[in-house]
């Protein structure tokens, strides 16, 4: 099947820096992939890169089968771009703005089927420099869509959103997959990866350092579940570590994790501790292991810190 | 085609609903304009100046002049042709012209013909001029040989130009405008738009660079005819300023547009930042405007500051739009101006080609 992406062996280094090194990724056609990693990971860059925005120092990449260089102009005619910080012309109405991007692609959308997918409808007439953060992060994810693309380069989409205008993003990013487009996410939210993507690849120091369906990762990673509580100091951290059943005890900026492979007994142990005054917690939380956990296995970091 | 259209529209709109740029751009100039050109119009206490050129072969002019009372005007005396200069220039009002035959024709009893030269283009200054020599020619006449009409006053328009001061500010305002379309016009929305990665992001888009350009820089040249549309309208209904030559005005607008916004893209590739290309810009922009002969006349100048004016663009087209629009002489030819301007052109677009800068 035709690869909608294929990197092979990417490097980028800035003097001594080197912020990608040596990625090899595809993306299928009809297939979500996640960029996932801390911030300074090398996430950015690699889209740059795969953008035409930075000149690798080595490595090829192929987009919709075309070898980089070669042919750019319709390449990028196929391709939506979302990019972290979109210029925008604030003297423009938000309908007047994605009128000047539909009007750069040969098949684009109208602008109000464009402002529709993102919920600006409303907003049409406000000129740019009047919208908000969120508003604005949502014009820019439908100066992306308004392309009738076959691949899309999604760049944090949803950072700034409430939680309803983000699902109803992800409904969008949903149906593109099942109109067979293929989509290059990344993001900083897991639920989101977890959600959207078939595939995630997890990025540190410019290197992938784990990648495959989130539920697999998380299997792979986890047989355990996570009890989630509130900090605790030393003496007691060290105390939770060696509870019966905990494999793993993480504790990081006010938050301790315990993974344990038997939830009622590591519990029971815990509150017997309780009792005896050796422990003081709040705000508990039995769940599953998700891929946040992994990301904070393998990276050592929470995404977001 | 389509890209071009939706760059073009989308830039006239930026600009146009920009308060700030359209008052700059398109208003400051022509507001300038008219109030230096009505400031500075107060026009000194009225002194005829009359000059006579005596082309008489025989005693009679020389007489005729002793006979005229020194004391009603400033007389000069000069050839023909010296003198008609000089009413080019503005310095005399009048000018009397005593025919060879002017002895002959008296002592035969014939009447002599005197020219007088006036400049058509001022009738406050010819009305007062012609009416006193026609007096003069009376009383002549009668103390000269006591039967009347043996001179004879022949009134002659020439051709003069005269410049008001609305004639010089208007002109070299349009030339100011151009440059500010080129300063505030090109060099800061560039450098805004490319701060805020506006060309970044239309970098992955399917335009070519050169698709960006044209719709730019077609967008500038319809700023800078507009400009001109509204100097000519306020001109022509405030003060009567039109355009004499329409050939070479319309090459002057476009010319100077190209040569100005060039100024701008090469300005913006300089600096780095916004605020550096408008450090540059106004450091380019406030000598161009004062030392060109735009807004003070060259001739005003200390003779240090001579070569700086005779490098600067703006010289040669403020130069030009005097000559276009209100006939005034001009300090340099037309085709010296035009062969200056295209030269300038080359160097600068060169320069924003060497120097461009996307991000």
């Amino acid at each position: 099947m035709n690869q909608a992406i294929e990197v092979k062996n990417l490097r980028k280094a800035y003097g001594e820096v080197k912020a990608v090194d040596g990625l090899s990724f595809e993306v299928a056609q009809g297939e979500i992939l996640g960029l996932l990693g801390p911030n300074g990971a090398g996430k950015t860059t690699t889209v740059e890169c795969l953008l035409g925005l930075r000149r690798p120092d080595s490595g090829t990449i192929r987009l919709l089968g075309v070898e980089n260089g070669s042919d750019t102009q319709s390449i990028r005619a196929r391709m939506g771009v979302q990019l972290q910080s979109t210029g925008l012309l604030p003297q423009l109405t938000v309908r007047e703005q994605v009128q000047l991007f539909g009007g750069l692609y040969p098949n684009a959308l109208s602008s109000k089927a464009a402002l529709s997918l993102v919920g600006l409808e409303e907003k049409a007439r406000t000129p740019t420099k009047a919208l908000s953060g969120g508003q604005q992060q949502r014009l820019a994810v439908a100066l992306a869509l308004v392309n009738k693309a076959d691949l899309f380069f999604l760049d944090e989409p949803t950072t700034g959103l409430d939680p309803q205008a983000r699902q109803s993003l992800w409904a969008v990013i949903s149906d593109l997959r099942s109109e067979g487009k293929s989509v290059l996410l990344t993001t900083h939210y897991m639920e989101e990866a977890s959600f959207l993507c078939d595939r995630v690849a997890i990025i540190d120091h410019g290197q992938i350092i784990e990648h495959g369906a989130p539920q697999t990762l998380i299997h792979k990673h986890f047989h355990e579940s996570a009890l989630e509580f509130s900090a605790v100091d030393a003496v007691e951290q060290e105390q939770l570590a060696r509870l019966p059943g905990v494999t793993q005890a993480l504790f990081e900026n006010g938050h301790s994790t315990l993974y344990t492979t038997d939830v009622p007994r590591t519990m029971s142990a815990m509150y017997d501790l309780v009792t005896a005054g050796a422990l003081a917690f709040d705000d508990l939380v039995v769940r599953q292991a998700t891929l946040e956990d992994v990301f904070l296995k393998l990276t050592g970091r929470r995404i977001r810190s | 085609m389509k890209s071009i259209s939706a760059l073009y529209l989308a830039q006239a709109r930026q600009f146009l609903r920009d308060r700030m740029a359209l008052i700059f751009v398109l208003l400051l100039p022509v507001g300038f304009g008219v109030f230096f050109g009505v400031i500075f119009s107060g026009s000194s206490s009225f002194e005829l100046n009359i000059g006579v050129a005596n082309q008489d072969r025989g005693p009679a002019g020389a007489a005729f002049i002793e006979a005229l009372p020194g004391e009603a005007f400033n007389l000069t005396a000069g050839t023909q042709d010296e003198l008609t200069e000089q009413l080019w220039k503005g310095e005399l009002h009048t000018v009397l012209v005593l025919p060879e035959s002017m002895s002959e024709d008296l002592a035969s009893g014939r009447t002599a013909q005197i020219e007088v030269l006036y400049d058509s283009a001022n009738p406050t200054a010819s009305g007062i001029g012609l009416g006193m020599v026609s007096t003069l020619l009376s009383e002549a006449n009668l103390s000269m040989s006591g039967s009347p009409r043996t001179l004879e006053m022949v009134p002659r328009s020439v051709q003069v130009v005269h410049l008001r001061s609305v004639d010089f500010y208007l002109p070299g305002m349009l030339g100011v405008a151009l440059l500010w379309l080129g300063v505030f016009g090109t060099a800061q929305p560039f450098a805004a738009q490319r701060e805020t990665k506006v060309y970044r992001r239309l970098q992955v888009t399917p335009i070519s660079k050169r698709t960006i350009l044209t719709a730019e820089v077609s967008w500038r040249v319809t700023l800078g005819v507009l400009q001109a549309g509204i100097f000519l309208l306020v001109g022509y209904l405030a003060f009567q300023v039109g355009v004499v030559a329409w050939l070479p005005f319309i090459g002057t607008v476009l010319l100077g547009t190209l040569v100005f916004v060039s100024l701008g893209y090469a300005i913006a590739g300089i600096g780095r930042s916004l605020e550096s290309t408008m450090g540059i810009a106004q450091l380019i922009n406030f000598p161009m405007m004062m030392l060109s002969g735009s807004i003070i006349s060259a001739d005003m100048l200390p003779s240090f500051f001579k070569s700086v004016v005779q490098v600067m663009p703006l010289t040669y087209l403020s130069d030009l739009f005097r000559q276009t629009m209100v006939g005034a002489p001009g300090t340099y030819p037309m085709a010296l101006d035009f062969a200056i301007l295209g030269a300038w052109l080359v160097v600068l677009l060169g320069l924003a080609v060497w120097l461009w800068r996307w991000e």
